[in-house]
């Protein structure tokens, strides 16, 4: 033969499975001509998921209710995933369990308004609660534990009891050793085995703080947030005040980066919040808006790359650390002013507790599935993930990512603030152009800080 | 640094001064040797030495330039054997200086010197034009005698050296990119050769053997038995072997080579000269990240620059240092992602059919079907096959979007659906009533046909499952995949989109152009496009009331169109002439030689076959989009009854050619796409599969807006938004300006009546000049009237007698100012008022 011809032909065997058991055989073929509109379609596949996430973002999980008042503080333990502390104002401190969803125990530990509770560290067998009556009550877990019982509840006693001379409005634990700090007209430094503190710290005048927070990582450093407005930096190795900055407004609550040593977030009563860099607090690093009223509390989630803020305006909302605008926003109908909210250890829930006497679990990520997901769906949502990325910034995907749907009265909150913002900065530009000695220009960053005290 | 810069502020000057005429001289040589290569006579090839040597010894700076001082060592090293380390040096020097030279230029200084050498190769072949276009044929056929001489006199070979060089230069003419670096290498490889040739022969022999690689004629032993050198001859025939495998790349496989041979010498320059290649490979590739750092086949360059999908973006000029990061980092994962889609087409389990003759002077097509099908395995046989369907004829034919399905319909209303490749019927029934057209829907569930009066939609069982009466009286259809839209037009020349999946309708437009019977689609970006009878081929969009473009195309009624999948190309058939387009520019690009018949039908295959129909023979063109050809690839003949539809049939070599009695379907080796892509059409589908399948389209559908000219608009920045910002921007500017003037113009009413001067006012809109124009001016205005570019002597004295005016006017009015000014002074002066003042004289 002088010629020789060939064509294609395919084998059965090759394309299809040899019994009904098998998988499907898939063959690829990475040549761009056999993929027509491969963009197009891949902006939609974008937008489908997208779509998707909204459909599927369901973030609440459940509310478990037992107090009889409001609730103000709430902890977690530092061991335990499921284990978490609260206490609300008329004095009772429950310990729950967050897999059962029930009380592990509780106790009637002080008469007044419960400032602050905190677990002891690294073991967490203890924690301690102050109240309004000048007391620190030391509690033992495994003493509470034991059953509801009313008998028994009698003899659920603190193991030590401190009197302060002062005020109390704040407590945190040291991270590893047995010492504790209060707030309140000073810094007070306790430890575990004297009735009394052992140091008093204060910056130049005597001031009311309320927010304390130990640094994870530099442990021997702590910020205090005090209702002259001011946050300071108090050092236990030289048990100095380091430095402290005053803001506009006054500071409700304080957290660390758990990953980036040096920052700290602090939610203020403007509606912001406020991330510092330690070792500069004449400028904010970011400032988080998106609240419609005060902040009453921030929490860093346990990897460093997201805090938590609840607020009096009735909603909870995520931001990452970077970013201006929140992630996302959780709010329900029956929750009330959220002054307490709480990222699990696990960083996959969100604990939140409020006025209306229920403490509530979320999921972080609200369109996540809980449930363990299998190699498919793990490469499915992967690839979903990306295209989001990719085609994040077409408008339409962005607009839909972005949506979240607020209630009514926030919603025309949202509105007037914006109008008022937006009167200010017209007035502001007005001033600039008219009378342009009047007007001093302060960064964004600085604009809130009244001064920096060293 | 210094150093480097010393040199390079020594180097430059001379080559900027002694460029020129160099180039210019050595050319003349390089044309006597193009010449006489075709023609190798003895007389020639002597003079051609000859004259190699001359022009060397004459100015031997001229090779100085080509080869970098490796002829002027050679001739030295003639004369003063002993003194060849001293040379080497030299030349290591220089080349070294050159290099370094090159490297601070980066590209552009070196590369002009290079491209201006090919230019020049090339202004000068152009004189005869055979040669110098298929210089890489010259270059096989002449080596013969050439060589023979070289190895018998290794100085006059030596001396061939740039010459070759000059030859390869003209070889990678197009790719230019790639020639810089081989030429750099050449040139420096070259100098190590040359240099190492006095002390061993067979580096030398391998080089040349190299050349000849793709000729490995007798003439060639012949050369290599002159020489008696049998380790010669192996190394030889092992290059040769290499070469062969290694296939169409010549001159890397030289390179390659080169560089080997002088890892085998061991000589001291290896190192250094392999650096310095490094180095230059990298400042080139810095100017276009997207060519590829190693050395690849043109074949794998093609691959990857398919893979990236063209050119990225530049990352060089963006400030903000984040988003500069994310680019590149996006850019990273493209060109990894290229890299990997490349390694994995390589395994790829299909190859493409073929037809090869060995006879070479016999033409593929005068093999018949007949012949075909005797070469074909027994499996594959059943592809050829006819159906004898006289009493309802005449047919067309469509396959499935996976190709596994055939529907047959003939215009008397028999309507079939069958899996041909199992030759299984799955429904057969009759409309009775008149079929003008038929299309699968989504899968092959569902098919459309265009019956007498209206549309229907079917199953696979034959139930009627839709009566679409918004589509009356139609001719075509097609049904977009991706958008899940049946098209249609028909008689009354409407096109028309319908969405299956919802029933509405999408798009509807008037073509205007009378009845028509002519639709495809253009696969690559789902526009559709219609032929008329004007002979004009329209473009169009369901979200646009007009045609996206039209082209005049036939003086004759347009019969059918074609656009293969790349959308690169457009084929269109009217009686007589069949045409060639590119669509990118609208341009015709050839037409076929010849029809035998009438050509009512077209088809490109994915692999871009065209098959023509003709009367009742069917022609197919293999590469015919992109260059013309004399005779087509395959032919086939029905012997009697005209054909009404071809159709290729996808992921097969087959074509499916419905005609008056019935259908035939043939086999044309490599008209398909060997290796499907199981979730884009999948031919082994199971119905669990296709169900899947038919969800993720369904979820994946593409708006109908989102059909347009370029379908890979949806990832880009929108250019086109910020012209149009900026043209209403311009539009807001001139109302306003407009407004502005007549605020002017009435704030002039009130407050100033005075005539001004008739200039100032010229400029400000139309009411004004109305106004003017009741006191006609007569000298402008017979200017304005001879407003025109062309300045003629009227004009001028107008102009001039204008001026003149002007000027008297200027001088009247100074001469009043100045009296005004006098009166005033003069009070002024007086001081005292007077009575008797009043009396004086007035100036």
């Amino acid at each position: 033969m002088d010629t020789e011809i060939k064509i294609i032909s395919r084998r059965r065997k090759k394309y299809v499975r040899s019994t009904n058991r098998d998988i499907n055989i898939v063959h690829r073929n990475p040549n761009p001509e056999s993929h027509p509109f491969e963009q197009a379609r891949e902006y939609k596949r974008a937008l489908n998921s997208v779509k998707m996430d909204r459909i599927f973002a369901k973030p609440f999980l459940t509310a478990m209710t037992g107090h009889i008042d409001g609730i103000y503080c709430l902890e977690r333990h530092p061991k335990y995933l499921s284990r978490v502390v609260s206490a609300s104002a008329d004095g009772e401190i429950r310990v729950w369990d967050l897999m059962r969803r029930k009380t592990v125990a509780n106790v009637q530990a002080h008469n007044q308004f419960i400032r602050g509770i905190t677990i002891s560290k690294p073991n967490g067998n203890f924690f301690f609660s102050c109240s309004d009556d000048q007391t620190i009550k030391q509690w033992r877990f495994s003493d509470l534990r034991s059953n509801v019982n009313s008998e028994y509840q009698k003899k659920k006693k603190p193991i030590s009891t401190f009197i302060s001379e002062e005020t109390l409005r704040g407590i945190d634990h040291h991270w590893s050793r047995h010492t504790f700090v209060t707030s309140g007209d000073t810094v007070q430094v306790w430890d575990h085995k004297r009735s009394k503190p052992f140091q008093k710290l204060t910056f130049g005048t005597t001031e009311t703080s309320s927010a304390i927070k130990f640094s994870p990582v530099q442990k021997n450093i702590f910020a205090a947030a005090g209702s002259d407005r001011s946050v300071a930096l108090y050092d236990l190795k030289i048990s100095t005040p380091i430095r402290k900055v005053i803001l506009k407004n006054q500071t409700n609550a304080i957290s660390w980066n758990p990953m980036e040593a040096f920052n700290f977030t602090v939610a203020n009563e403007d509606h912001n919040c406020y991330t510092f860099d330690m070792r500069r607090l004449d400028r904010a690093l970011c400032i988080h808006n998106g609240h419609l009223n005060a902040v009453m509390d921030v929490d860093y989630s346990p990897t460093g790359r997201e805090f938590i803020t609840a607020s009096y305006d009735h909603t909870i909302r995520i931001f990452n650390i970077r970013s201006i605008s929140s992630r996302d926003v959780y709010h329900t109908r029956r929750m009330k002013r959220v002054f307490v909210a709480k990222y699990s250890a696990d960083s996959k829930f969100i604990i939140s507790a409020s006025d209306d006497m229920n403490i509530r679990l979320w999921k972080s990520e609200a369109s996540k599935p809980l449930l363990p997901v299998d190699r498919k769906e793990k490469n499915a949502i992967k690839y979903r993930e990306s295209l989001k990325k990719r085609y994040g910034y077409l408008p339409e995907i962005r607009r839909i990512s972005k949506h979240r749907h607020l209630p009514r009265v926030l919603y025309f909150m949202k509105q007037q603030k914006k109008k008022s913002l937006q009167a200010r900065a017209r007035k502001y530009r007005n001033m600039k152009m008219n009378n342009p000695s009047s007007v001093k220009q302060i960064k964004m960053r600085k604009r809130f800080i009244v001064k920096q005290l060293k | 640094m210094s150093k480097k810069n010393q040199s390079i502020f020594k180097e430059e000057p001379i080559t900027t001064k002694n460029n020129k005429p160099r180039n210019d001289k050595p050319i003349k040589s390089k044309n006597s040797a193009t010449k006489t290569k075709k023609t190798p006579t003895k007389q020639n090839q002597k003079n051609k030495n000859q004259n190699k040597n001359k022009s060397q010894q004459k100015n031997p700076k001229q090779n100085k330039n080509k080869s970098k001082g490796t002829n002027k060592n050679q001739n030295q090293n003639k004369k003063q054997g002993k003194k060849q380390n001293q040379n080497k040096n030299v030349n290591k020097n220089q080349s070294q200086q050159k290099n370094t030279k090159q490297n601070k230029n980066k590209s552009k200084g070196s590369n002009k010197n290079q491209n201006q050498n090919v230019n020049k190769n090339k202004k000068n072949t152009n004189d005869k034009p055979v040669k110098s276009k298929n210089s890489a044929t010259k270059t096989k056929k002449t080596p013969t005698k050439q060589n023979q001489k070289k190895n018998q006199n290794k100085n006059k070979s030596q001396q061939k050296n740039p010459k070759n060089n000059q030859n390869k230069n003209k070889n990678q003419g197009k790719n230019k990119k790639q020639n810089q670096n081989q030429n750099k290498k050449q040139n420096q490889n070259q100098n190590k050769n040359v240099n190492k040739k006095k002390n061993d022969q067979p580096v030398k022999s391998k080089i040349f053997a190299t050349k000849t690689k793709k000729t490995p004629t007798k003439q060639n032993q012949k050369k290599q038995d002159q020489t008696k050198n049998k380790s010669q001859q192996k190394n030889t025939k092992n290059n040769q072997n290499k070469n062969k495998n290694q296939g169409k790349n010549k001159n890397q496989n030289q390179n390659q080579n080169k560089n080997k041979n002088q890892g085998k010498n061991k000589n001291q320059n290896k190192n250094k000269g392999k650096n310095q290649n490094r180095n230059k490979n990298k400042n080139n590739n810095k100017n276009d990240r997207r060519t590829p750092r190693r050395k690849w086949s043109q074949e794998k360059i093609g691959q990857y620059k398919k893979f990236t999908r063209g050119s990225g973006a530049s990352t060089q000029h963006v400030k903000d240092r984040k988003l500069r990061g994310m680019m590149k980092s996006t850019e990273r994962t493209i060109r990894r992602g290229a890299l990997l889609s490349i390694k994995s087409s390589q395994y790829l389990q299909e190859k493409p059919g073929y037809i090869k003759v060995k006879n070479k002077s016999k033409r593929t097509d005068a093999i018949t079907q007949k012949d075909i099908v005797k070469n074909l395995e027994i499996g594959d046989q059943y592809k050829n096959f006819e159906l004898n369907l006289r009493t309802f004829g005449p047919y067309i034919s469509e396959y499935s979007h996976n190709g596994r399905f055939l529907l047959l319909a003939g215009k008397k209303g028999h309507i079939s659906l069958i899996d041909w490749m199992r030759s299984n019927q799955l429904t057969e029934f009759h409309v009775e009533e008149q079929v003008r057209d038929v299309a699968f829907l989504q899968n092959e569930t569902l098919f459309a046909v265009a019956q007498k009066k209206y549309t229907y939609i079917y199953d696979n069982k034959g139930m009627e499952i839709h009566e679409l009466d918004n589509h009356t009286d139609i001719n075509r259809l097609a049904f977009l995949r991706y958008h899940f839209l049946l098209a249609s037009v028909g008689n009354a020349g409407i096109i028309q989109w319908q969405d299956v999946s919802t029933g509405e309708i999408a798009g509807k437009a008037q073509t205007k152009l009378g009845p028509c019977d002519c639709m495809r689609q253009n696969p690559y970006n789902a526009v559709m496009l219609c032929g008329h009878i004007r002979g004009v081929v329209t473009m169009w969009s369901p979200s646009v009331k007009t045609p996206l473009a039209s082209m005049y195309v036939h003086k004759t009624k347009v019969n059918d169109v074609a656009v293969d999948r790349t959308g690169n190309y457009l084929v269109t058939a009217s009686e007589e002439v069949v045409k060639v387009w590119d669509i990118r520019t609208y341009k015709l690009l050839h037409q076929l030689p010849y029809l035998k018949g009438v050509s009512r039908t077209l088809d490109i295959s994915q692999t871009g076959i065209l098959a023509v129909s003709e009367g009742s023979n069917v022609s197919f063109w293999k590469d015919i989009l992109k260059k013309p050809k004399s005779y087509p690839y395959l032919r086939d003949s029905l012997g009697s009854g005209y054909i009404e539809r071809v159709r290729f049939c996808p992921y097969e070599d087959v074509i499916g050619v419905a005609h008056k009695n019935g259908f035939r379907s043939l086999v044309i080796p490599g008209s398909g796409d060997p290796n499907i892509d199981s979730f884009e059409a999948n031919p082994f589908r199971t119905l669990k599969q296709r169900s899947e399948t038919t969800v993720k389209q369904l979820l994946e559908k593409l708006d109908p807006e989102m059909i347009s000219l370029d379908p890979k608009f949806i990832g880009k920045v929108d250019t086109g938004a910020s012209k149009v910002r900026n043209n209403e921007l311009q539009l807001m500017e001139k109302a306003n300006k407009e407004q502005s003037l007549e605020r002017k113009r009435r704030f002039s009413k009130f407050s100033n009546n005075d005539d001004d001067d008739s200039t100032n006012n010229d400029q400000s809109g139309a009411v004004i000049t109305k106004k003017k124009r009741k006191n006609k001016d007569k000298l402008k205005e017979k200017i304005r009237k001879m407003q025109r570019n062309v300045m003629d002597q009227k004009k001028e004295k107008l102009i001039n007698r204008l001026e003149r005016r002007k000027h008297r006017k200027e001088k009247r009015k100074e001469k009043r100012k100045e009296k005004r000014k006098n009166k005033n002074q003069g009070i002024q002066k007086g001081g005292e008022f007077r009575a008797l003042n009043r009396f004086s004289k007035r100036f």
